[in-house]
Order: C-alpha cells, then structure tokens, then sequence
C-alpha cells in the first residue's frame, strides 16, 4: 500500500469527496430556500392564523345564516298552463286594441286627407262655400263623426277588455309570489284603467310583496356571498401551501407596507403582522345577540361570531335572565350549546375573544384609525419602533438598544410585550401632533357620541406638568403650553408683611410639616442638612454642622463627616434662615401701618365659621376634611399669616396681588371681622425644625440662594424678573439614552430610561453624588406616588428632539373651523381652570364637588343639596346670551334666590371674561357672537294665554319673582328668577327646554309639562287651540314680557 | 465575561474570530514546512520541476474548495444575519465608533499619533513599502519552498509587522477597545461612563522643557536622532558585512527608513503606555 502522499495527482480521485460536497451544497441549497421562505417570514404563519380564523368566522357565519334562511325566493312555483292561457287572453286583447287602434289611424289619416280637400277647394273658391266644397265638408264631418263616435267606442272597450285582461294576469302573478311581474302588469292595467281602485290596490300589494322579497332576497344574497366568500378563504389561504405562494395578486401572503416619505422615509411593514389592525371583527372583546328556537329534540347550536372565546369570560343571557353554567356548553372555538333542547328566546352573549395580541384589532378603531388612517400615518409615527426594521425585533427596536431609543412605545424591552406598566407611553406621541392642548378629547365616544380623551395619561401628566410648576425651573423646546400658564406660586413680593417669620422659615425648610399636600416642594429633603462652612482657604461644606471644643464637625448628607478646626471656619450660614431673612425684607407699607385686631369671643368664631362653611371658601380651601385642595388648607392659617393682610386679603384680594385668582366674595364688614377671628384662631403647634441650627441668617447670602434654587421659577419675586430658568431644558429629554443619564450611586435602579425618569421625579435627588449636586427639590406629592409619576413620565417622553411635519400637526392639517374651536375650548379650559369654576359648577360632565361640602356641613340629601349647591354649567353656552354671560362674569347678579353659597367677584379681565363666554358658546355649538333675530311682537292677548298657562302650571311654586324673600327650606330657593328671563336666556333655548329639560341637564328638578308622546307634545289642556307647540312659544312670549 | 462572550458572538466579529484561528494554523504549517526544508536542505531542481497538467488535476482541486467555500457561505449566510443597524444620525454616533475589522489597526495607531499621520502618513508608507518590496529585497533565496534560515530578516521583518503591529492590534481593536476608546479587560463590563486619568505630558516636558521653542527643538534634535541610527549603523557595520555592501547606500537608507518608521509604532506605544508620553515632538503644524 501506497500512502496518500506518494499517490501522483494523476491517480488520485475525488469521486466520493465530490460526491459528498455536492449533496450537502444540495442540501445546503434547499435549506437556503427554506429559510428564506418560511424561516424567515414568520408572518406568513400569523397571515395562515389569520385566515384560518378568517375561513372559521365566514363558515359560522355561513352556517347561521343557512340555519334561518327562507327557501330561494327566485325559484317560483307557478302553474304554468294557467299563465300560459292568462298570457294568451292578454295576447288577444292587445291585438284587438292594436287592431281598433290601427283603424282609428287609418280612419285619421283619411279624415286629414278630406280634410286637405276641404281646405284646398275652400280656398281656390275664395272663400266661397260651392258645392264641391261642401261635399268636402259633408266628407269630413262624417269621419270626424266615426272617429269620435263608433271607432272610439270600439277602442274604449278594448281597452277597457285589455285592462281587465292584465289584471287578472297580474292578480295570477301576485298569487304566485311573483311581486316584480305582478307590478309591472297592474301598471300596464292601471295605464288603461286610471280610477279604478282595485287596480291601484293590486299595485300596493304587489309593492308591498316586493318589499318583503327583497328582504328575503337580500338575505339570500348575503348567503350565497357569504358562500363565495367562504370558498375564497377556505382555499390555499388558510393552509401551509398558501406560505410557500407569496403573491400579492392572489392575496396568499403579502407584505403591506405604508411608506411615509414625510417622516423620514419610513416604510412601516407592522400590519404584515398584525394583520387584522385595521380590520373589524378582531376585536379583543364581542357582543352579540341571536334568536334560538329549541323543536325539543335536538341540542341547540350556534356558533359565535368569533372562532376564539376566552372561556369562562362569557356572560349569556337569555330573555333577560342570566343563563346558569349549566344551561349551556361553550368551547373555545366559539360553539355554544345549549343544554336544554326546548330553550326559546332572544340571547346575549358578552365575551371575550382569545385571538393573539398580533392579530387583534386595534383598540377604538373605529375613531382613531379613522382619523389617523393608516395610508397617511403608518405605524410608527405614533407607536414609535422603527419603520425600517426587516425583522419583528428590530421593528420593535428591540436590537441596538443602546443607539436606538424608543423601543415600541408600551413594549417592556426584557419580554418583549406590551406591559401595564409602560401601556401609557403609547400616548406621548399624541402630544408631537395635538400640542398646547389641556386635554386631547379630539375623538369622540362611539357610544354616546361626546368627545372622549384617548389618552388619559398623557393628559394627566401635562395637568400635573402644570400645576407642579415643572415650566417653573425647566424650559420645553417645542412644548407650546408652557407659554400659556403662569407661575404656580404667589407672589412673594409682600411676603415680609404678610406671613410671621418663624412660620416662614419653617415652611421653606419643611413645607409637608404645615400641609401636607402642598405643591410647594421640600429644597432640604435631608433633614438639617442645610448649613454652609465657609473655610479660610475658600472652599465651602454643605451639610448638618455640630460645634465641638475645637471646632465643627460637618456631616454631609452621604454621611461623610469632615472636621474643621474654629480657625479654619469663617462663617456658617443657615440657608433657610438666609432665604427667609431675605424674603422677610420684602415688606409692604401699607400693610404694616394697618392694625388689625381680631376678636377671640366664641360667638364670632362660630359666625365666622359659619359663614367660611357657606359663603364658598370651600370650593377651592380645605379645612379639615371638608373643601377642596385646590388652594391652601387652612387648618391653621393662624399660625401663617398676619390679621393685617388676612383682613386685606379676604376683603379685596386684588388689592394685594393684582394677579390673583382669589376672588371676593363681597363679604359684609362684621361677616368679613368675624371670618378673620375664625381663621386667625386656626392654629395648630407644629414643631419648629429650624431651631437647632448653628447657621447665620445673612440677608445676601439669602438673595444668592435664591438665585441658586430658582425660587423665582414659582414665585414672583422682584428683582429676579430676567432670570433665566434654573433647571435643564426638557426638549429633547424623552430621546435621552440610557448612557447620558447620570444614575448616580444608585445600585437599587435599573439603566433605562424609564427607571431612571421615575426614580427622578418620586426623588429628585436619588442620583447625587458626592461630586455632582442636585438642587432639584423633593415634591411630597410625588413621593410614593408611581402612578402620577408615570403620567408625568408619559409627558417627558414627549420631549423628542426632531418636530413631526407640519402637515401631521393638527393645528396645521385640521380644518380651520375645528382648529378655531378647539383653540377657545382650551383657553376656556385654562381660564376655567384657573379660577377654579369646577370648584362650584359642574362643567364638560366634570366638578360641582361644592354638593358634598353643602351635604356634610348641611346635612342633606343629595337631591336637596342639589337645589342649594351652584348651579350646573352643562348646556351653559345654549341657555344664555353671551353678553349677559360676559356682564355677569364680570359684576355677578343674583339670579336665585335663598341661597347661602355665592357667586363670587373675581374682577377678571374682560378678556378673560370674552373667553370663557366663548368656550361655553364652543361646547355647545353655538355661534359668536350671537346674533339675535327680531321676533315678531307677540299681542297682549297672546301674552295674557301664556300667563294663564304659566299659573296653572304652577311654575311659580318654584320659581320666585323678583326680589323675593326666600325662607329657609322653601321650594323657591337656588330656582332661577324667570323676570331676568328676557336678558339672559335665549328665546329659542327656553323653548327647547320647557320641551325636554332633562335633555339638557340629565337629573334637572324641571319637571316635563309637555310629555312627548310619539312625536307628538301633548298639549296642556286646551289652551292655545290645545297646539302644544303654540302653548309653549305662549309661555316663552310671557316670560320674556316680564323682562327688565 | 459574559459580555465579553456576548461581544464574541456578534455576527460582526466572525471574521476576526476566524482570524484567531486560521492565522496561527497557517503559521504553524508553514513554520512546520520551513523547518522541514532547513533541516532536509533545499530541494533539488529536479524536485521543484515535477509538475502536473492545471486541467484537469489542479482545476478539479479548485473546484472542489470551491464547493468547500459555497458550503462554508451558504451555511454562514443563512445562520448568521448581515449585522445592519439602524439608520444612521450624525447628531448620535456609536460609542465606541469602530472601524470594520480590517482597519482596526489603522484605527489603533490613531491612539498614538496625529489623523494625519496615522491616517495618511503612515498608511501611505505601508502601501510604499509593500510596493518597494521587489526593489529592496535582492534575496534571490526561498521560492517555491518554504524556508526560515534563508531569508530571516524579511520574516522577522514579516512577522513583526504583519503578525504583530496589524493582527494583534485588530484583534485589540475589535474585543479590548470599548466605549471612549478606552481598554476593557474581557472580565470587565464596557461603562461608557469610565474615567481615567488624563496625565499625559510630552517627551520634552518630562525633561524639564517648558519653552516652547526649545521644546520643538528638542523634539525635532530627538526625531532627527532617531532616524539617523539608520545611517550611523550602516557606517558602523558596512566594512564588514558583505550584505550591507550588496545592498548598497540608497537602498539601505529606504529599508533603514522603512524600518525605523515601523518600529516608531511600537515605540511610540511603550511611550504612551509606560511613561505617559503625549507627544515626542510638536510644531505648530503637525505632531509626532
């Protein structure tokens, strides 16, 4: 034996080696193929899903529809020897009246010829009647005479015969359920016989018939398109053969694809997966209602519109009744039996569907892909991901995490799905689009058909954006609402006179410790920790210093302590004594030189109390458990400020701030003295937590921390009107990748952006570290509060750097009308918002919660506190004029009397005022201005009618007059007075409203006087001619002649 | 570690993991070859002349690698997905921004010299070099064979420069360089945010120099110096190597400087790396 090697090339052969190789390149071959087939589009396995789904939906559908269906109209049982002698008959008859017609013609057309004769001889005699003429005319008149007289007759009757014939054709027909031929041939009957009324009886009944057949038809259609249908997906589509065909003619497997050349190109490819998003009848939960007729032998079976039913969340009723578990059998592919074969009625089923995530339909499809179609918007624009991605995980942008930032927006990037916990982030990209807005309820409710907010968190988290005050310290590229809301704070201006000074202090450096809800954040979170050292060599300590007998001992807030000999120390300054020190030089003159003094005797207490309980303080404070948060508590204002600028303030807070939304409640001088006495004996101990502080209080050291904290950003200090914001510009936050986040010493937090954002805004200085400081404040609210925090989180994820093309934005792109009133409604809102009209009123189904202060305090039921409490502002911009509106905003009358609560001052702008009477008109769809149309005078007479009516219906057992007195407890109280009718309720509006009151305030205590019945008002009693709509316009008439 | 097999596995990095391999195999076999012909001598003429037909022995060999490599192709093509990224966005780049793996070691030198140099300087003198190579070499030893005593100068300049200053420094490149271009141990986690100091000074300064001008001065008076150690040992030596003689002045000074440029690198690397050397020297225009 030879070894390889000394085997000459010549002689050695590679016939197996290459036989080897080929068949692995072979397989190596197919395999290919296989992977790029199959492997690699996993959807065509999710389309296959889809349409085996597709194939199960349309044979249930099929199969129901064959269960009820009539038998095929089309086919017709006629005797056909009886129509074939009817046609007959019909046959002959036409051709007696064509023959007696053609008669008639002829006979014509000889009369024309005589009568061409006649003429032409008349006119060669000149006129002269000669004998040939005459003879002529005898000629004429005896054809005139047969044409008139015998061959008439001979017609009338046959067509009278040809009539008759054609009915009783048409009668056979409609016998023999045959509507369409019956029609036709009682209108060929009726064209001869036009009176007679069993013709026109016959025509109704046929129309009828095919009415009813065209039902029936209709239904057969759908059947047999159903059919088709069914035999459309029941073939290749729905099995593995359809996967290895891709083509996009016979819609096997396709790709589909939006391209969106204005946002960068993108060609978002989702819907290849999920397939069913812009198709009904995935959705992920279904209702449907079906008769059933059990014949007492056989199961009942129907098979559910879907083909998936996630067991055990169904609910059957039948006829009303709830089915028990027992009374029927449901599996999972969407066959419900019932177990009792005699069961007879109407069933519900509610339930939910089992499809997969990826083929469901999208969520309120109907609404929003219907305005944000998928043709123009694609995918990715609003749920973020990336367009380009040829795979489902780089689609997701779940690959390069570390370059790519906004993976699907919900998706939890470690399992790759949808998660509670970040479902809101879908909305962020609702803001790119709808910005500057209060709250996004562009889309409407399909239900009730009011605009609905799609994106609840988002709108949550701009409300808490704003009255946080985050606009305070932080700038927004490209946040337009920024520029709308003012500071949140008061202004500090006055401070000095308005507050004491230990109250001061202790409120900058603890503001939870006097209340505990307060917006005002906590700039010294660590406690104590707010001493500088100043050394010799000019470098600085912050932290909680301790004198020694040598010398100090700093201890910062990571705990580090640093010890500093007494000749090393230059100074040690307190900072939150700096800042107060500094802020209490902010005093007011006029303030100081008034003396108030108030009363400590228990009875004006109580009177003060009283009145703070009723007159409406507490729409907007809180004192105890009673009141709103939506301005300071005052559990013990006392404590807070002085007697002189409570007086003040109480009595014109204008006065002291011109910017205020605290309104006057046009308090008397003893109620306003008795108020002051109540509040400034609200007082409560709480413990001084600056006390044990070694630090100076220095005034300058004071105006530099205010600098540095950024007070100004809430506060409205003088001075400091040119700052600039102290914190970063957000505008490109929400792009901000894990490795530009600074995550402190933080080990507890996990690198990513949304970890990072929530640990910030529960605890803004989490990530400080001993080199980089954090001056951002702690706000107690946020504290153990993921929730609002996610809101808020939701907002920052806005904040992208790169703006959407002006086409997509709505301001933009909307029609100009909708964008118009969208605009007012939104500054209705901010200015509604701003004086909290929600407090008192109920407005857009939202507020009125001053009922509950009147039921605690009152004690009453919710129904009467209704009558006390303020009125509902729903329907406000229908009922009023608009310039009684604006006059009323601006200088309140009273409307109705007996009631405790007031309509406040609040000495708003007149710009203010134009707006909110513009956002009432917006809600309703009511024009302005507005104009109205000169209505003619209606007489005394009339008017008197609708006086008489107006008594009788006793509408003053309700209603007071003017200027009446209203005892406690009378039915008259919070009821409108009527005389003011003719100023401030629109004419039109008043009768739509005595039409239907609870239409317009659901719950209203306005009884119906004119019941609808039908569609008919039922008249009260026989005023008017006893024409409801008359009685009413009567009453209307009389009301607005009450006017003054 | 784990990151580091995570880096191992990227579909970019098979190459560069191909590399780690196949180059010490082909190494190891031609240093097998070589020491076979030093040890047995020289093959006679006879020997190299024995040749067979290219069609159809050699072909048929071909065509079978052939088949190898499709299968090899077809088998990574399908496994392992084209690494494409997302779109590119001038405003965010890639940390670390690295340079496909076959210019990693271009990429490398820039941590030590100026761009232009170790982007247009030195790259340009690799390619003369490479071109320069049938000019300079007058060693007519060593073909069709392998041999390691014959040529030993041309390998070790090889094997230097290829092996060590190209190779190793892409496969520094590829798994040691890490965010901020800095070096992560395989065990250690790429923290974009690692510190490390910036205690760099140059040649002249750790000399006490602090004038500028002298400084350039000393700088060029040291560069100078270190290319004349070309001529100085030609000077030195060519009265008793008969090498030196054959090759000749112009030619030595085009390998001496050749040379010494390639050795720049790694010397330039121990400066920076052992003593903290920025510069050698700086002018206004230009840095070494």
């Amino acid at each position: 034996m030879r070894s390889k090697k000394e085997i000459p090339a010549e002689e050695k052969s590679y016939a197996v080696l290459f036989f080897i190789l080929s068949a692995l390149l072979g397989l190596v071959t197919i395999w290919g193929f296989w992977s790029e087939m199959i492997t690699r589009r996993p959807w065509k396995g999710i389309q296959q899903e889809f349409y085996s789904y597709e194939y199960e939906k349309t044979k249930a559908e099929y199969e129901n529809a064959v269960q009820k269906s009539p038998e095929d109209p089309s086919k017709l049982n006629i005797d056909q020897k009886k129509l074939r002698d009817l046609s007959k008959t019909v046959t002959e008859k036409q051709i007696k009246l064509d023959e007696a017609m053609q008669a008639r013609k002829f006979e014509q057309s000889k009369s024309d010829a005589v009568n061409y004769k006649f003429q032409h001889s008349l006119h060669q005699a000149k006129g002269e009647y000669t004998e040939t003429v005459l003879k002529y005319k005898k000629k004429l008149d005896e054809y005139e005479k047969r044409i008139e007289g015998e061959l008439k007759s001979v017609i009338l009757d046959a067509e009278a015969e040809f009539a008759d014939a054609n009915k009783t054709l048409a009668d056979f027909y409609l016998n023999s359920n045959d509507p369409t031929n019956a029609l036709s041939t009682y209108l060929i009957a009726q064209k001869y016989k036009p009176l007679e009324t069993e013709i026109a009886e016959g025509i109704t009944s046929a129309q009828e018939a095919l009415a009813a057949l065209e039902t029936v038809q209709a239904q057969f259609d759908a059947k047999d398109r159903l059919k088709e249908k069914l035999s459309d997906v029941g073939g290749i589509k729905r099995t593995f053969l359809g996967s290895l065909l891709e083509n996009p003619f016979r819609e096997t497997r396709t790709i589909v694809q939006y391209y969106l050349e204005e946002f960068n190109y993108t060609a978002d490819r989702c819907e290849t997966c999920h397939f069913a998003v812009d198709k009904s009848g995935y959705e992920s939960a279904a209702e449907e209602t079906f008769e059933v007729e059990g014949n007492g032998e056989e199961l009942v079976k129907h098979l559910l519109k879907h083909p998936s039913v996630k067991k055990g969340s169904e609910s059957i009723v039948i006829d009303g009744f709830e089915a028990e578990p027992e009374a029927y059998e449901l599996t999972e592919n969407g066959l419900l039996t019932f177990t009792d074969p005699d069961v007879f009625g109407e069933v519900e089923v509610s339930y939910e569907t089992d499809y997969r995530l990826v083929l469901q339909t999208h969520p309120h499809r109907e609404v929003l892909l219907a305005k944000h179609p998928l043709e123009e918007f694609g995918c990715t624009p609003c749920h973020g991901g990336q367009g380009y991605g040829l795979t489902a995980k780089s689609a997701h942008a779940l690959t390069h995490k570390e370059y790519w930032l906004t993976p699907v927006l919900g998706m939890d990037e470690h399992t790759g799905r949808t998660s509670d916990e970040k479902k809101g982030y879908m909305q962020s990209n609702c803001r790119r689009c709808h910005d500057g807005v209060m709250k996004l309820d562009y889309g409407v409710d399909p239900e009730t058909n009011a605009p609905k907010d799609y994106a609840e968190h988002l709108t949550k988290g701009m409300a808490l954006f704003e009255d946080l005050g985050c606009h305070g310290c932080h700038a927004v590229e490209g946040y337009s609402a920024i520029d709308k809301i003012a500071k949140v704070g008061p202004s500090l201006n006055k401070v000095g006179s308005k507050v004491n000074h230990t109250w001061l202090e202790n409120w900058i450096k603890k503001p939870e410790a006097y209340l505990q809800h307060t917006t005002m954040p906590n700039f010294f979170p660590v406690e104590g920790m707010s001493q500088v050292v100043y050394l010799k060599n000019g470098g600085q300590r912050t932290g909680l210093v301790t004198e020694t007998a040598t010398g100090y001992i700093v201890k910062a807030d990571d705990s580090t302590e640093y010890t500093y000999k007494k000749d090393d120390v230059t100074l040690i300054v307190d900072e939150v004594k700096s800042i107060a020190a500094y802020l209490a030089d902010m005093t007011d003159q006029e303030l100081d030189t008034l003396s108030v003094s108030y009363s400590t005797s228990q009875n004006d207490i109580e009177a003060g109390e009283e009145t703070v309980k009723t007159v409406g303080c507490l729409s907007c404070h809180k004192i105890g458990d009673l009141g709103s948060d939506f301005a300071p508590a005052l559990d013990s204002v006392g404590t807070k400020v002085t007697a002189n600028y409570l007086y003040e303030w109480i009595n014109d807070p204008k006065k002291y701030d011109p910017d205020t939304s605290m309104p006057s409640l046009r308090l008397s001088q003893t109620e306003l003295k008795n108020v002051v006495a109540y509040l400034m004996n609200l007082k409560k101990e709480t413990p001084n937590v600056v006390s044990d502080s070694i630090g100076e209080a220095l005034v300058a050291e004071g105006e530099k921390l205010v600098r540095t904290y950024g007070c100004f950003g809430c506060h409205e200090i003088s001075g400091f009107e040119n700052e600039s914001k102290v914190g970063a510009d957000l505008g490109e936050f929400g792009a901000k990748l894990a490795d530009e986040l600074d995550f402190g010493d933080t080990v507890d937090i996990e690198h990513n952006w949304h970890d990072w954002t929530i640990g910030k805004i529960t605890n803004p200085r989490r990530y400080q570290t001993r080199r980089i400081v954090s001056r951002m404040p702690v706000f107690e609210t946020l504290k153990n509060n993921e929730e609002d925090a996610k809101a808020i989180a939701v907002l920052l994820k806005s904040f992208q750097p790169d703006a959407y093309p002006l086409n997509y934005i709505f301001d933009h792109a909307a029609e100009p009308s909708r964008v118009q009133r969208q605009k007012i409604i939104d500054a209705g809102r901010r200015v509604a918002k701003k004086y909290n009209c929600m407090g008192c009123h109920e407005i857009e189904r939202e507020g009125g919660n001053y009922r509950d202060v009147i039921i605690a305090h009152e004690g009453l039921d919710q129904t009467t506190a209704k009558q006390f409490a303020p009125p509902t502002l729903q329907a406000e911009g229908a009922r009023v004029y608009p310039e009684w509106l604006f006059e009323f905003l601006k200088e309140p009358s009273e409307i109705r009397y007996g009631l405790k609560v007031r309509m406040p001052t609040f000495d708003m702008s007149d710009e203010e005022a134009t707006t909110l009477v513009k956002y009432f008109s917006a809600l309703d769809n009511e024009p302005f201005p507005y104009e109205t149309i000169a209505r003619p005078e209606t007489s005394a007479a009339d008017v008197q009618v609708g006086k008489q009516i107006f008594d009788e219906l006793k509408c003053d057992s309700c209603h007071p007059s003017q200027g009446e007195f209203i005892p406690e407890g009378s039915d008259k109280a919070g009821r409108p007075d009527l005389s003011l009718a003719k100023q401030r309720l629109k004419a039109d509006w008043l009768i739509d409203w005595m039409k239907d009151p609870q239409s317009f305030q659901p719950g209203t205590a306005m009884p119906q006087a004119w019941p609808l019945v039908g569609d008919q008002y039922m008249p009260f009693e026989d005023h008017a001619d006893g024409d409801a709509e008359k009685q009413i316009r009567l009453v209307r008439d009389y009301l607005i002649s009450l006017g003054r | 570690m784990e990151h580091f097999l995570e880096l191992i596995k990227k579909p970019d990095n098979v190459p560069i993991l191909a590399i780690l391999f196949l180059i010490p195999f082909f190494l190891w076999l031609s240093y097998k070859q070589a020491r076979q012909t030093d040890k047995t001598g020289v093959p006679s003429d006879a020997a190299l002349n024995d040749k067979v037909y290219v069609w159809p022995y050699l072909c048929r060999n071909e065509f079978i690698c052939a088949i190898i490599i499709m299968l090899i192709l077809g088998v990574w093509s399908i496994m392992i997905d084209a690494p494409l990224e997302e779109p590119s966005d001038p405003a965010k780049t890639p940390n670390p921004s690295k340079a496909p793996w076959y210019f990693l070691a271009l990429q490398e030198m820039l941590v030590y010299f100026d761009p232009w140099i170790a982007g247009v300087v030195l790259p340009g003198l690799i390619i003369a070099g490479l071109i320069a190579i049938p000019y300079i070499d007058i060693n007519p030893k060593g073909k069709g064979y392998y041999t390691l005593r014959e040529r030993p100068f041309a390998i070790g300049v090889f094997c230097f420069g290829f092996l060590i200053l190209w190779i190793v420094l892409m496969i520094v490149g590829t798994f040691l360089r890490g965010p901020g271009w800095n070096i992560f141990m395989p065990w250690e986690e790429w923290d974009p945010h690692r510190v490390v100091p910036l205690t760099n000074v140059n040649l002249s300064y750790l000399f006490g120099i602090r004038d500028d001008l002298t400084a350039n001065f000393f700088g060029f008076a040291v560069i100078a110096g270190y290319y004349a150690l070309g001529p100085i040992f030609y000077f030195w030596k060519s009265k008793r190597s008969k090498f030196l003689q054959e090759l000749g002045l112009i030619r030595y000074v085009v390998v001496s400087f050749l040379f010494l440029t390639m050795m720049a690198l790694p010397i330039k690397m121990i400066l920076r790396l052992g003593l903290n050397i920025k510069y050698v020297w700086v002018t206004p225009w230009f840095n070494i």
